[in-house]
């Protein structure tokens, strides 16, 4: 048989089902881990960006505060019209608006209304913010801006004091420079009114002077007016309070955001708990997925390994079993379907073979039994010429050869030995001890010599290296046909019978035990006559013990009852009616035993 | 096909074999059949728990209701290997026909034969 090993072999099978379960096992693990991380990494961001917000807004505020404390008083802010506290809000803000740009893409649309609001407010502080820096710029400090401009005012104003030498004039300015400081610390309308009013005075007063320095005078108080205004209404943009003006609106903007900043950290440590949850479960998931995935492809896989495998082995237990028969069907051309095909043909041989054997150790038995059974007399009548008896046998091996056997001869010239035994078992080795037996049995017998004579020495040359530990049990007897006197002896073999004038007897036992058992056993020979008429029945234990289906036992019964109503028969009646008896009990159940059956009828002396 | 010797005799004889030791004795209990067709297993057990070292065997017969010539050679087999390693067989509970196969072939005086295990296991 061709071995082809196609591409769909098992080991192509195992090859590609083994990594396309790798494969899957570990694509379904990347893609569950990958998108998990995902996940939780976002979290993670949104987290982090989260609480940077919050740093942020909290860094613009204090930025704020730096500003408003320690800047205003700085020259630098009025020079440059700049400060690092400012520099740190611009970058502060710009973080801010990063940070809420990042949490807009981290977390998708589902939170975008939330985070436009957040960026609202934070545009809504920023620009107050702005304002009133630009406010402060704008009012200025001691030189600069709108103070720097009143208070040159003021200045120039006094240089001309020392001229006019007017000690109301003085006066009035120390009035009105003293509201002016009221109102710087107060800040209130009624400093602001009283600054105008000692304005007024003062202007007054010198309206009311002749001097030529009055022009001047009177331009410089117009100068101080104006700035005064000004200084006023920036003062009242940037809010006398904290709560009002500008000052007020990037506190106001400052406290809008809060709420929102908090919501959105809460958001996030929310989103961050649930991710944390949802990574717990979705491994714990991935996990069972995974192991339920690559056990099912394990399993469908290996069944499709297996299956025809246990099947295959199945079928070569029934062919072990002797069921040849058996015929694997497997289409597949890979090594199970090669090995069922080796297997179909192995069972073809064996069945071949057994048959040639069968048929070649049946050929042998056969001529074992033909052998066998022209051993044995069979050819009746078996002494033509001679009328003082006649005798009967038939023998039937339970298989194609047996252990049972007969015979009769004439030792001499008016006597003749009968024998019959059973070997030990059946078959071929019983046969072969049945023709030991047989012909160590003819040697033994000699004129004159009685049958215990005959067993003793049959029994020591059986005994000789009999290591099998078969044994013949064995009726042996000679009958004097002048006399009708039978002498005989019996090796543990089941009794003949004597058929005389319609009664059954046994013979009387002469104890002895089966020959080739016990070296130097000794025999006995018992004697009897048989009147003519007399019939001998010899029979072995095939007979009493062939089984009818049921395992009943022929028996002694059945063959006692069979002879007597046979009696007085031809002897080849009596023996032939009884195996066929004996056929017809057994009905067809297998014969477990040689059935062997001898008749003898004593016919008297010959006459003349 | 004709039916194998084998399966000829599967059909006929059924025997079973318990074993139980008592003291440094072993007792063989057969029930059913011992014909041609079971004394094959008798054998190959009764020479293996020889081999094994048992040296005193009592075989009860008390369930055996058949015995057939191929039986009795197992217990010679037995006796045999027995008697060259001073060990001993004994029977007993031998049923009728049982005790009548034994008788005929003459192996009544060629084993010790007694009514009862007890008896059997107290003369080892």
């Amino acid at each position: 048989m061709r071995t082809r090993i196609a591409r769909n072999t098992l080991f192509f099978r195992l090859l590609k089902g083994g990594l396309a379960l790798i494969l899957l096992v570990s694509a379904s693990w990347y893609l569950a881990t990958a998108y998990l991380w995902a996940r939780s990494t976002t979290a993670h961001q949104i987290r982090e960006t989260s609480r940077l917000l919050q740093i942020h807004v909290l860094e613009a505020r204090r930025a704020e505060k730096d500003f408003l404390l320690r800047d205003l008083k700085k020259a630098g802010f009025y020079r440059h019209g700049d400060t690092p506290s400012l520099q740190r809000h611009r970058t502060a803000m710009a973080r801010v608006r990063e940070d809420i740009d990042t949490l807009a893409r981290l977390t998708g649309d589902e939170h975008r209304q939330e985070l436009d609001i957040l960026r609202g407010l934070a545009d809504q502080t920023e620009a107050p913010f702005r304002e009133l820096v630009a406010a402060y710029r704008e009012k200025g400090f001691v030189d600069w801006g709108l103070e720097g401009e009143w208070r040159k005012a003021a200045h120039d104003f006094e240089h001309h004091l020392p001229k006019i030498a007017s000690a109301e004039l003085e006066t009035e300015l120390l009035q009105l420079r003293r509201h002016e400081k009221d109102y710087l610390l107060r800040k209130d309308d009624e400093s602001s009114r009283a600054v105008t009013r000692a304005l007024g005075t003062l202007t007054a007063r010198v309206r009311s002077l002749a001097d030529p320095e009055a022009a001047a005078m009177l331009a410089d108080l117009d100068s101080y007016a104006a700035a005064f205004e000004k200084y006023l209404a920036i003062d009242q943009r940037i809010g006398m309070t904290e709560e009002s003006g500008l000052q007020g609106e990037v506190r106001r903007a400052a406290h809008a955001i809060e709420p929102g900043i908090e919501r959105v950290v809460e958001e996030a440590g929310r989103v961050g708990r649930q991710a944390h949850r949802e990574f717990v479960l979705a491994s714990g998931l991935i996990l069972l997925a995974t192991l339920g995935l690559g056990g099912g492809l394990f399993h469908v896989f290996s069944r499709s390994v297996t299956g025809p495998l246990a099947a295959l082995t199945a079928a070569v237990v029934r062919i072990g079993d002797g069921q040849l028969d058996t015929r694997l069907d497997f289409p597949s051309q890979d090594e199970v379907g090669v090995l069922a095909n080796t297997v179909n043909g192995m069972a073809l041989s064996l069945k071949r073979m057994i048959a040639q054997i069968h048929e070649n150790m049946e050929r042998e038995l056969q001529i074992a039994r033909e052998i066998q059974m022209s051993m044995l007399p069979n050819i009746f009548p078996a002494f033509p010429e001679r009328r003082e008896f006649d005798v009967y046998a038939t023998i039937a091996p339970a298989r194609e050869v047996g252990g049972d056997f007969y015979d009769f001869f004439f030792v001499d010239d008016d006597h003749v030995c009968l024998a019959i035994a059973d070997v030990s078992g059946k078959g071929v080795p019983a046969s072969l001890f049945m023709a030991v037996s047989k012909t160590l049995l003819k040697v033994s017998t000699g004129r004159g010599r009685r049958p215990d004579a005959i067993l003793t020495l049959l029994n020591e040359e059986l005994c000789r290296d009999n290591s099998s530990c078969m044994f013949v049990t064995i009726f042996c007897g000679v009958l004097d046909v002048r006399s009708g006197q039978l002498e005989y002896s019996n090796g543990g073999h089941n009794l003949p019978y004597v058929l005389r004038s319609g009664r059954l007897t046994r013979l009387e036992n002469t104890p002895g035990i089966a020959l080739g058992v016990v070296a130097g056993a000794t025999y006995r020979t018992a004697a009897t006559m048989l009147e003519p008429g007399d019939g001998l029945f010899l029979y072995t234990d095939g007979v009493t013990e062939a089984m009818d289906p049921a395992g009943e036992v022929f028996s002694e019964q059945r063959l006692e009852q069979f002879l007597a109503t046979a009696q007085g028969a031809p002897l080849s009646r009596i023996v032939d009616g009884l195996t066929e008896e004996i056929r017809r009990f057994a009905a067809g159940a297998p014969q477990s035993d040689d059935i062997t059956a001898v008749a003898l009828q004593y016919a008297g002396p010959a006459v003349g | 096909v004709k039916r194998s010797d084998e399966q000829e005799d599967r059909g006929l004889g059924v025997m079973e074999i318990s074993e139980e030791k008592k003291g440094d004795a072993l007792v063989l209990s057969l029930s059913g059949r011992l014909d041609a067709a079971t004394s094959k297993a008798f054998q190959d057990r009764i020479l293996a728990v020889i081999d094994a070292g048992e040296r005193r065997l009592v075989v009860d017969l008390s369930q055996l209701d058949y015995l057939s010539s191929s039986g009795l050679r197992v217990f010679l087999l037995a006796a045999q290997r027995l008697s060259g390693a001073n060990g001993k067989i004994v029977l007993c509970s031998l049923m009728k026909p049982v005790r009548e196969v034994f008788d005929i072939v003459g192996f009544s005086s060629l084993f010790s034969i007694y009514g009862s295990a007890d008896e059997a296991l107290r003369s080892l």
